[in-house]
């Protein structure tokens, strides 16, 4: 049933929302290929210490380039399902940078402003946070 | 318990909680968080954590569905997200200053509300409001869904404030618990807005991935979310949820969606209890 037509912006909006359903795909893909180099390595680190909260806080930057700056055969898995977990947590993120440019590109002032802070705050949550 | 075993057990049990959120129409939020704290006794911060990821997973990778079937209305979406991630952002911040038995008695409440709310049909729609606010108006919020037989049907909005402002608690929810929170979504869109159903249920949608990495993006920094365990969750409702999307629509018949309604408020039960005594 498709018995309005999508907008313009609507049309566009499914083409990236297309574009971060293939971004979710290769998030899914590292987190996938960490889980079996896990699996392959057989490191007997025991996990019931999920039972307690032990944080270990860290900024986000290190998710993504965790994997360029440490010892590859200890880290490995973790680091790969982090970056996968990162990419996915931006995929939102990167809708709205594309919303923002659709309303400017539309002249839609409004709506360019209510992006632009909806980007703002995800940006802070985001990086805002990094720090401990 | 060795680090894989534990990641593949989790990734199984997170696929039944993707099946059973895709079934009942609550998303896999709501079973994933019970599931960790109760069978695999996980932090309350570590399950909202995985919790978060899968909301965002599951939620981006239909997003391009949703606005296609011509429901989504992405300015009351766009205009609704300036509410659901400040409210996002203060629950996350929060979240790590409260005691897991507050957040767990809280989460229990949710889900008796979840439950309740999931038995609700979609009948009551039919007379979409005819007059917007002038708020609503002004925002150009009133827009036009597919009827039955194909022509658009006008629809207008009104009580924008009171919208917001229950958006934002959606958002703070969504913060504190680590969950979609679609059900207070849908609430404030429909119930105090005067939104039609289904326009709700797809925008709320549409919203919730973006509310979540509101909270992720805190999440991450003060280290609730860990790969062992968001990774296996996130994989596992994936493929829950995409099974139940496409090959069990008619599983999703009442006599289930009660069934697993009932599920949920014994679920909400148990962890309003935990979180009201915590030493049992």
């Amino acid at each position: 049933m498709e018995g309005v037509p999508p907008s313009r912006e609507g049309q566009l909006t499914v083409l990236i929302a297309r574009v971060l359903g293939a971004g979710v795909l290769v998030a899914g893909a590292l987190v996938a290929l960490g889980l079996l180099v896990l699996l392959a390595l057989h490191q007997g680190g025991r996990a019931n210490y999920f039972t307690e909260f032990h944080p270990r806080p860290q900024p986000i930057t290190h998710g993504l380039l965790g994997v360029f700056e440490r010892d590859l055969r200890r880290h490995a898995p973790r680091d790969l399902i982090n970056l996968g977990l990162v990419l996915l947590i931006l995929t939102p993120v990167v809708r709205v940078a594309f919303s923002v440019v659709i309303y400017l590109y539309e002249n839609d002032r409004l709506y360019t402003w209510f992006t632009i802070f909806v980007l703002v705050v995800l940006l802070y949550s985001l990086l805002g946070e990094g720090v401990p | 318990m060795p680090e894989a075993a534990f990641a593949l057990i989790v990734f199984a049990g997170s696929v039944a909680a993707g099946l059973v959120g895709a079934l009942t129409g609550l998303g896999g939020g709501v079973v994933i968080v019970p599931m960790l704290t109760f069978a695999f006794h996980v932090d309350f911060r570590y399950a909202a954590g995985a919790s978060i990821i899968s909301v965002i997973a599951t939620s981006s990778a239909a997003a391009s569905a949703y606005v296609k079937e011509g429901y989504t209305n992405l300015r009351i979406g766009m205009f609704l997200e300036i509410a659901t991630t400040l409210g996002a952002l203060g629950g996350a911040l929060l979240a790590a200053h409260l005691k897991t038995e507050w957040l767990s008695a809280l989460f229990g409440l949710v889900l008796l509300y979840s439950a309740a709310s999931s038995g609700r049909s979609q009948a009551h729609d039919e007379q979409p409001l005819a007059q917007s606010d002038r708020l609503a108006r002004r925002l150009r919020l009133p827009g036009r869904f597919p009827g039955p037989e194909g022509h658009p049907v006008p629809y207008g909005v009104r009580r924008v404030p009171a919208g917001f402002a229950l958006m934002a608690l959606a958002g703070a929810l969504s913060g504190l618990l680590g969950i979609g929170s679609g059900a207070f979504k849908v609430l404030a869109m429909d119930r105090a807005m005067g939104i039609p159903f289904k326009v709700s249920t797809t925008t709320s949608n549409f919203m919730i991935g973006v509310t979540a990495a509101a909270s992720a993006g805190v999440y991450f920094a003060k280290g609730f979310i860990n790969p062992l365990i968001a990774g296996p969750v996130m994989l596992g409702v994936l493929a829950g949820a995409t099974v139940g999307a496409h090959c069990l629509v008619r599983w999703r018949t009442p006599t289930l969606r009660r069934l697993f309604a009932a599920v949920l408020a014994a679920l909400g039960v148990m962890m309003l209890w935990n979180g009201l005594h915590p030493n049992h």
